[in-house]
């Protein structure tokens, strides 16, 4: 088990420093550069390139790269380009707001989804095509229509939950629900349709194996079987697709809170694209990746504990 | 008698054996072919605005009715669908272009390399695709085509993750063997005989990486990253009827309309195609 920790937490810096370096390559590979983006159309080209030697961008590349990346290891992404504030204070605000976005909505998604497919293994033919159509329609839902069109009925129609707009968790536990609801709700749905897919082929698998056929023998009762021995089984590939769930849903989620206008990485990353502000993108590159990476090997334990193959390793 | 049949019927790919693979195919190709001859048969300019008929429902003169400024929306989503459907299938051939050459490299290695090749992969695929695609788009600007590149260099990752397997349980097939033996050089019996054997998960893959890209352009134009204003764009025509949603909601409808249509289109053909792929693999944002 320290061995597959270890193994895991070396892919996950790994995938932080590719993040960066992917970033840092394409910010240098522009004629844009930092100078121009500060001082705005109206500068000259003299201007702009005193601005860009202050800013140290006509070093080397490798030696930008180097010092950038020391950078980044103590978390110091910098200055933002357009207001000049210190990337990480901007960024580590929205961060919980994405963060629990996404959190909830893997959640959401798992328990529905493990639901679903439970329900399309042990049911007949009639429910698991239902479940199947339900999961294939979902897929093909892009989530920024289906947020429209939950606004619509829930929050224009039905007045039941706030259409924009986030209440922190400070502010009481019930109006932060309510702010996130819609979102989360959005998102979830499309993470259900792989989920409960996972979930129902896992679930089948589980309950044609060998072990589960001695505890009928046994007169073990059948809820049991299902909901304890099988769902154990079949939980690992759930536990497993959870994972990229969750980078799928942070993705969904920078979409998703521009439609309800919520706080988070999302739009930090849209004023970054749309202004050209290169240390807030490398900034929500790397801490969105960092999110994501952290994520992953907490689910990796979980499924260390779950699966008693990996325990012992 | 039956057995006639039969060998006609293996001429037929599967996914055209059910009607949902039909419907999912043929549904594509007319929307295809309708919106890349858009700009010859539209009843209106796409820029072409009415301004006394504005946010109207569907009627005889404007099919799918009108949006804020009074244009038509029937000619909007058709010819917005060009540059999507173009885009898209540059990203699936940029991810087959990466992905396919390393899967089968890391089939006919194993061992070390295919071990380094499936640590890169497992790493790029745990990038979150889409702030990595704005972040290009705030460095590069916005212009699709290379944006959709670096977006087919992350569904390699995946495509590999996914179709790794397939081609080394392919390998396994004792003609490829006999192949080897009979002298015929590594390229070879890759193009000849292991590839072909993977057509099937292969055009799997490539109907629904190619939905997801169809997905990913249209978020990315929700974001105000499409084509600029007068062009359509379904993703801005999404967002366009969210911003009109309090009086105007049929504008959901048509908007609505196009990547459905897409998604499901191709999700259908894939999941026909190859009976249920065991792995989800990729997904859509």
């Amino acid at each position: 088990m320290p061995l597959y920790i270890a193994k895991r937490l070396a892919i996950g810096v790994g995938t932080i420093w590719a993040a960066f370096t992917l970033t840092f390559l394409l910010v240098h590979s522009t004629d844009n550069s930092p100078g121009a983006v500060r001082l705005g159309m109206g500068a000259t080209p003299e201007e702009v390139e005193v601005e860009n030697e202050r800013l140290g961008w006509n070093r080397p590349l490798l030696t930008q790269y180097a010092d950038d990346l020391g950078k980044m290891v103590r978390l110091d992404f910098g200055q933002s380009l357009i207001n000049r504030g210190d990337v990480r204070d901007q960024l580590s605000d929205r961060l919980p707001v994405t963060a629990s976005i996404s959190v909830l909505a893997t959640l959401l998604a798992g328990i529905v989804g493990t639901a679903l497919g439970v329900v399309a293994a042990v049911r007949g033919r009639g429910t698991a095509k239902a479940v199947n159509a339900f999961s294939g329609f979902s897929l093909s839902i892009p989530s920024f229509w289906l947020g429209v069109v939950l606004v619509y009925f829930f929050a224009i129609r039905l007045d039941l939950l706030p259409a924009t707009g986030y209440s922190r968790f400070s502010e009481g536990v019930g109006s932060w629900l309510q702010s996130l609801a819609l979102p989360v709700i959005t998102l979830a749905i499309g993470g259900a349709a792989v989920v409960a897919r996972m979930a129902a082929s896992g679930m089948r698998e589980a309950l044609a194996r060998e072990y589960i056929t001695t505890l009928r023998a046994i007169g073990t009762p059948e809820w049991r079987i299902r909901y304890i021995h099988a769902l154990r089984a079949a939980s690992l590939p759930v536990v497993g697709a959870l994972g990229v769930q969750f980078i799928v849903l942070f993705g969904g989620s920078v979409i998703i809170e521009n439609l309800f206008a919520l706080p988070g990485i999302g739009q930090a990353a849209l004023f970054g694209a749309t202004g050209n502000d290169f240390p807030i993108l490398i900034g929500v590159v790397v801490m969105s990746t960092a999110v994501v990476v952290i994520t992953n090997l907490v689910l990796d334990l979980l499924t260390a504990v779950l699966d008693p193959k990996l325990r012992t390793r | 008698m039956s057995s006639i049949r039969q060998a006609k019927q293996q001429r037929i790919p599967a996914f055209l054996r059910s009607w949902g693979g039909v419907f999912g195919a043929g549904w594509l190709i007319f929307m295809f072919l309708a919106s890349i001859t858009a700009r010859w048969w539209r009843p209106y300019d796409v820029a072409e605005q009415d301004l006394i008929a504005r946010l109207q429902g569907p009627s005889s003169e404007y099919w799918l009715g009108t949006d804020a400024v009074g244009r038509d929306l029937f000619s909007r989503v058709f010819t917005a669908g060009a540059l999507p459907l173009q885009a898209s299938a540059v990203m699936v051939l940029v991810a087959f272009g990466i992905g396919l050459p390393l899967i089968l490299i890391a089939a006919e290695r194993g061992g070390r390399v295919e071990e380094a090749i499936g640590r890169f992969a497992e790493t790029i695929m745990s990038l979150p695709s889409t702030v990595i695609l704005l972040a290009a788009i705030g460095a590069i600007g916005n212009r699709i085509y290379p944006v959709m590149m670096i977006f087919g260099l992350l569904v390699s990752a995946a495509l590999y993750r996914i179709l790794i397997g397939v081609a080394k349980s392919s390998r396994q097939h004792l003609y490829i063997d006999a192949a080897r033996v009979d002298g015929m050089g590594s390229i070879r019996v890759n193009l000849a005989h292991v590839l072909p054997s993977m057509a099937r998960p292969i055009a799997v893959q490539a109907a629904i990486v190619y939905a997801i890209g169809l997905l990913i352009i249209n978020g990315l134009a929700f974001l105000g990253f499409g084509p600029g204003e007068p062009q359509p764009s379904w993703g801005f025509m999404i967002k366009d009827a969210s911003d009109n949603i309090f009086n105007s909601p049929w504008m959901m409808v048509p908007s609505r309309r196009r990547p459905l249509a897409h998604g499901h289109g191709g999700e259908c053909a894939g999941r026909c195609a190859g009976r249920t792929p065991r792995h989800p693999g990729v997904h859509p944002p």
